[in-house]
């Protein structure tokens, strides 16, 4: 999943940043408004985690011009201003939610976590797709009743094709949504991470939950799902 | 403590009594004078009818008065169910000449002695059957039947004159006064309900401007603080006190926008250091096992604590030179010496910036002052100096008098500022960049100068024309100053 934090406080930008892109997220950053309105804008995002005092572009307007050009992004508002009025007035602007500084980062975490399941239309965190169990919470995988060990480029693209479980989902996608910018991405990288994710989920001499659709993409479907 | 009573009622009360009191004297009055004139007209009717008597008075061959006429042929001094009339004529000696059948064998009361001291008269007397009635009287000279002058007590029975008295019994006269107190009771309590109506409504609306501020002023409340009477349209007695609460809510509004300003700016640069310090510390102990991030969170933390412990000793300076002015003390201070001391650590980052710098402070320029507040006073305006100017401008320290005043001035060239921000420059945590990015200040800087010039009865002023900002300081005037400043 991929993520945007907009963010003027260096310090505070690098670490969630890390412990996002540690977490398994692609995530960009920006340190001012209009970057960071450039960046919500040429890119599709689950969640963008905006600060409101921002140079050059406050993040109140920056969220009413987002709105306003028809994105829909998740976005999460991440601010020192507290009071009832802030939290109001950001919720009605726009923002999905509101977290005050100081936070806890897995406050955060598990806060972009559920944007991204309401993004993709999944309520609960822990799906089933036959013999494979994905714990969104705790980032975990079991495949046929036995824990698989995921990197987080892995368990990321993993949980991408879960969320659009039976959709054919193009390479162009899942680079956007799994390699942020520090990457170019090559699309080899990306069938590189599908070899790789069948052979730690499929179950041994069974057909592969990951089905390739030539010119297409990819698709996870559920087992017996028509092809 | 007593309650005080309402305007409404402190103006209907008085209102009320006064204009039924008013009412009440008048109608009294009126009474009064409307009773004696009818009085007075059936007095003269009455007269009238004396005199007519007169005329049926004669006197025999022997020059003794005679009545000339039968009273038979006088029916209206007969017996009436009302208004029966009475006469009476008296001889010169005494001796009743005639008197109306109507009278009886009886006498009018009183006549006799009531008519002793003039040519006419009325009296209130009682008739025959005990009703009360009114006569009137007059004096006739038996020789003529003219009236005769009045009487003579030292005249002989022969010279005086003979008495007309007539007299009615009032029955239309009590009912004409009836009539007329009854119309005057009822104008009366009309006039009194309808004062009292005029009066109730009059107060009700002329009290309505006072009422509606009343009601709008308690609908002010902190979020409608920028709400303002309109002063034309309310009457004249309260324009005064909606001036008046217009520019206590302009203060008002003011204070709040302030507060509101500091809160929110403390939030930022008190959370702003801890969120970053919190996710440093918890990225870093999330993923241990990286040392790489290891180290750069306990980096950040360090750095992190270094900024607060800066924000710390900004706030602690600040509540110092608060508490400050009790505890100053005016000594001889070298003027030049402490702004070169205050200056010195602000010198290499200067000539980084590559700003051009100039003292003109004269030499010998003493000043009385706290050197200890004074010191930090100039190393604020400096570090606001330096920090601010762009890249190449001016920084200027001077010093001089106005109006027998010592003056420390201190400018710097300034692009960012607007005469809009001079009023905020002295707010805690007030900055011009809204984001705060920069977290080398804070903007608690003039703030503590402003409360060292305070502390030492001095103060500060900031002005900003053509590029130039200035902070001048201003020095309580001392007689036994040692100084050889000119005038700025």
């Amino acid at each position: 999943m991929r993520v945007l934090v907009i963010e003027d406080s260096d310090r505070l930008r690098d670490a969630v940043t890390t412990g996002l892109r540690k977490s398994g997220y692609a995530v960009d950053a920006a340190a001012d408004g209009p970057t960071g309105m450039w960046h919500a804008q040429s890119n599709e995002y689950d969640v963008i985690v905006l600060d409101l005092m921002l140079p050059g572009l406050d993040g109140l307007t920056l969220l009413q011009q987002l709105r306003k050009s028809g994105r829909n992004t998740h976005v999460l508002v991440l601010t020192a201003r507290y009071t009832v009025d802030d939290r109001v007035r950001g919720l009605r602007m726009g923002a999905d939610d509101y977290l005050v500084k100081p936070f806890a980062f897995d406050e955060l975490s598990a806060r972009i976590e559920a944007l991204v399941r309401r993004r993709h239309g999944m309520k609960n965190p822990r799906i089933e797709v036959g013999g494979l169990v994905l714990d969104t919470t705790a980032r975990t995988v079991m495949a046929n009743g036995q824990p698989v060990e995921l990197s987080p480029r892995e368990y990321a693209l993993l949980d991408y094709l879960v969320a659009r479980l039976g959709t054919v989902v193009s390479r162009t996608e899942i680079e956007a949504h799994i390699y942020d910018d520090r990457v170019g991405p090559m699309s080899n990288v990306v069938d590189a991470a599908v070899y790789a994710l069948r052979r730690k989920i499929d179950p041994p001499g069974g057909p592969s939950y990951i089905q390739t659709r030539r010119g297409m993409g990819y698709v996870l479907l559920k087992p017996g799902a028509a092809k | 403590m007593r309650p005080v009573a309402s305007i409404r009622r402190r103006l209907v009360a008085p209102l009320l009594a006064g204009m039924l009191a008013v009412s009440c004297a008048t109608v009294g009055f009126v009474y009064w004078y409307l009773r004696e004139e009818i009085v007075e007209q059936y007095d003269l009717a009455l007269l009238s009818k004396a005199r007519a008597l007169t005329g049926v008075v004669g006197s025999d061959s022997n020059g003794n008065p005679t009545f000339l006429l039968p009273v038979e042929a006088m029916p209206e001094y007969h017996r009436q169910p009302r208004d029966t009339d009475y006469f009476q004529i008296w001889r010169p000696d005494g001796s009743v000449l005639a008197r109306s059948p109507s009278l009886g064998a009886g006498d009018l009361p009183g006549i006799e002695a009531a008519s002793y001291a003039s040519e006419y008269g009325f009296i209130d007397a009682r008739l025959p059957g005990g009703r009360m009635g009114r006569a009137a009287w007059l004096h006739l000279h038996p020789s003529a039947n003219a009236a005769a002058s009045p009487p003579n007590p030292t005249k002989s029975p022969a010279e005086r004159d003979m008495l007309v008295a007539v007299a009615t019994s009032g029955e239309e006269f009590d009912e004409t006064i009836g009539h007329l107190v009854f119309a005057l009771v009822t104008a009366s309590v009309t006039m009194s309900a309808g004062t009292l109506l005029v009066v109730l409504a009059a107060v009700n609306r002329g009290l309505r401007p006072l009422r509606e501020v009343a009601e709008t002023a308690g609908r002010i409340d902190a979020g409608s603080l920028d709400y303002r009477f309109e002063i034309m349209s309310l009457p004249a007695e309260l324009r005064p006190i909606a001036d008046r609460l217009n520019t206590l809510l302009g203060r008002l509004e003011e204070a709040f926008q302030r507060e509101r300003r500091f809160t929110a700016n403390v939030a930022h640069e008190l959370r702003t250091p801890i969120a970053e310090l919190r996710a440093s510390a918890e990225v870093a102990m999330k993923w241990s096992d990286d040392h790489a991030l290891t180290i750069k969170g306990l980096r950040d933390s360090l750095a992190v604590a270094g900024r607060m412990e800066a924000v710390v000793e900004s706030l602690l300076s600040l509540v110092r030179g608060e508490s400050n002015r009790a505890t100053a003390k005016a000594e001889s201070v070298d003027l030049a010496q402490a702004a070169s001391d205050a200056w010195r650590p602000y010198a290499g980052i200067a000539a980084k910036r590559r700003l051009k710098v100039r003292f003109e402070i004269p030499c010998k320029t003493r000043i009385l002052a706290d050197r200890t507040l004074l010191g930090s006073l100039v190393s604020n305006l400096a570090s606001n100096a330096v920090a601010y100017s762009p890249e190449g401008g001016q920084v200027v320290l001077r010093c001089g008098r106005e109006r027998g005043r010592s003056m420390f001035v201190i400018e710097n060239s300034n692009i960012d500022l607007t005469q809009a921000d001079l009023p905020q420059l002295t707010e805690p945590f007030w900055r011009k960049d809204a984001s705060r990015t920069d977290a080398t200040h804070v903007g608690l800087g003039l703030a503590i100068a402003q409360t060292y010039a305070i502390a030492m009865d001095a103060s500060l002023r900031f002005a900003l024309q053509n590029e130039c900002f200035s902070a001048s300081v201003t020095f309580p005037h001392h007689p036994l100053c040692d100084s050889d400043m000119t005038d700025l």
